[in-house]
């Protein structure tokens, strides 16, 4: 009998032996193995219409998953120091791959706000540093969340933050503006940035079509007639300004020897109670009457 | 005669599926799924109702699938292995009435799967929209999701007619239930299959086999066509002439089916 149990005993032992090495030869190889290996593996790699075939009518569900996924994989890692305390470490990410989850999982629900606002606070930033594809992201969600301006408005801070491009911002900004529940301040700096890109035509049509929507009781209302007349008096300028260049062969140096020239009568009115100013690069200003530092130009109105 | 018959049948199954253990086995995994819809819901930062409405509806629908092709088979498969069709085909039964009751007994426990557990799903999900109101999906509606839950049961009652007919000439209940998961494979992804290969003019082997896929489409059933948890989930409405076109859809294919599935199962070895 005691011979019988000393058996089972060690038969017991080796096995939970073997088991124990086995699985923490395992563990240990986990861990040795990059962090981010996970993401640049799996089934989100294959091409968006096999994803979606393999997901069947669990679309949604899966598309829940990969988010959650790719919040495991990004943030902070704290470990316990020895003397006490934690310590952050310095995780190495898979850029590449964490792109491919945003987009397996917008490609399961395109409407998904976290894939695409999880993407913004990371993608476009260094050292990531994926602005285009991050627009296609906010791209694709401005497409298929119509009720909703905070993709657009993503789009169009990057464009003018990490693309240097004001008057592509200004357009999309201006774009976000036309939502539901928007809101007001996206027209104003949408005209304002569009304007400075050389889109002034544009910032107008797109303000004139918006106002035509619009109550005069609505919030904002008065500050997009504002931003709309001084767009108008810009353009005014600008034409002149354009006419001049023909004229003349060069551009003019002031706002000064544009009224003198007799192509502009009088400046238009500024509804901010500003003087319009003419930079060295031919741009025209409607809220900055210092751009011409070096050359002193106060046009008045 | 025939409709009384069917009726009993009918109401025979319904009762046989609610005496199974197994139905309740389910329900309470699907109370539990539902239940984990508060927890899962709180792990994401927006768009709480999406994911709440979304994860209701697709308990419903995985639970709803069990039930298809568990209890379902089991309940057809019974009465073969244990001879009680005889002792109903002996009687003033025909087999067409059979397998009608037999199918209008299964679609009924759908229909209470369905009711119990979308009424479970709409608790959460109700209790969810109330604790995060800033993420209700804008336009959310309950009769979106009531349509789409009753979508979702319909997709069902197709699972269902195309296991019966499986059955009916499958050589084995394994074999049935194989070939039920197949065509529901299949039907899930045959309206993306049509449109890869009708608006993509590079689709591989399938380029210019648009007519192949135009019949397959016609021949297996179009379930992405039922799944409007999208729809639900976002708030988006869709008609109601939509809706009772898929209705009619749903109920015409089935019909097919279990008319197919009788003429198939006259030909079956039941000894």
């Amino acid at each position: 009998m005691s011979r019988r149990l000393t058996a089972n005993l060690v038969v017991g032992l080796i096995l939970f032996s073997f088991y124990a090495t086995s699985y923490s030869a395992l563990l240990q190889q986990r861990s040795e193995v990059s962090l981010t290996s996970s993401s640049s593996s799996g089934i989100w790699n294959l091409p968006p219409v096999a994803l979606l075939a393999l997901a069947g009518e669990f679309k949604g569900l899966m598309a829940d998953y990969l988010t959650l996924e790719v919040g495991a994989q990004l943030g902070t890692e704290l470990v316990r120091n020895p003397a006490g305390g934690f310590r952050v470490v310095r995780k190495h990410y898979d850029w590449p791959g964490i792109h491919r989850l945003f987009v397996a999982s917008q490609t399961l629900d395109p409407s998904f706000a976290q894939t695409y606002i999880v993407a913004q606070g990371w993608l476009p930033w260094k050292p990531a540093d994926m602005v285009a594809k991050t627009q296609e992201i906010l791209k694709i969600a401005t497409k298929n969340r119509d009720w909703d301006w905070q993709p657009a408005h993503a789009m169009g801070f990057n464009a003018y933050y990490f693309l240097k491009q004001p008057g592509e911002a200004g357009k999309i900004f201006l774009e976000a503006a036309k939502t539901p529940n928007a809101p007001p301040f996206l027209t104003i700096l949408g005209a304002r940035l569009a304007q400075k890109g050389g889109e002034t035509e544009a910032a107008i049509i797109i303000m004139k079509s918006m106002l035509a929507d619009k109550n005069s009781e609505e919030p904002g209302y008065t500050d997009m007639i504002e931003r709309l007349l001084a767009l108008e008096g810009v353009l005014v300028i600008e034409q002149a300004a354009n006419s001049y260049e023909k004229a003349r062969g060069r551009k003019p140096s002031s706002l000064t020897e544009l009224t003198a020239s007799g192509l502009l009568a009088a400046l238009p009115p500024n509804p901010y109670n500003l003087d319009y100013c003419l930079d060295t690069a031919g741009v025209i200003y409607f809220d900055k009457p210092d751009c011409q530092a070096s050359i002193p130009d106060r046009s008045s109105r | 005669m025939p409709v009384r018959n069917i009726w009993f049948l009918a109401l025979a199954t319904c009762t046989e599926g609610i005496r199974h253990r197994a139905l309740w086995a389910i329900v309470c995994l699907a109370v539990l799924l539902t239940m984990a819809n508060l927890g899962v819901t709180t792990l994401y930062t927006w768009d709480l109702g999406k994911v709440s409405v979304e994860f209701g509806l697709s308990s419903v629908a995985f639970t709803g699938l069990l039930l298809v092709f568990f209890l379902g088979m089991k309940i057809l498969a019974d009465d073969l292995e244990r001879s009680r069709i005889f002792m109903l085909l002996s009687r003033p039964v025909s087999i067409w009435q059979y397998l009608t009751g037999k199918f209008l007994g299964l679609v009924m426990i759908l229909l209470l799967a369905t009711i119990i557990l979308g009424l479970s799903a709409a608790l959460s999900m109700h209790y969810v929209l109330w604790q995060y109101p800033a993420y209700v999906p804008p336009n959310f509606s309950w009769v979106t999701y009531i349509m789409a839950l009753a979508c979702q049961w319909l997709s069902l009652v197709v699972v269902l007619a195309v296991s019966v007919l499986c059955f009916s000439f499958a050589s084995q209940p394994f074999v049935a239930l194989l070939l039920a998961v197949s065509t529901y494979l299949v039907g899930q992804n045959m309206e993306l299959l049509r449109r890869v290969v009708t608006e993509n003019a590079h689709a591989g082997a399938l380029t210019g086999q648009e007519n192949l896929v135009l019949a397959l489409s016609w021949i297996f059933p179009n379930l992405s066509l039922f799944d409007k948890k999208y729809a639900a989930a976002y708030g988006m409405a869709f008609s109601g002439q939509e809706f009772m076109l898929l209705c009619l859809y749903g109920i015409s294919y089935s019909a097919l089916l279990i008319y197919f599935a009788t003429l198939l199962f006259r030909r079956k070895e039941l000894a």
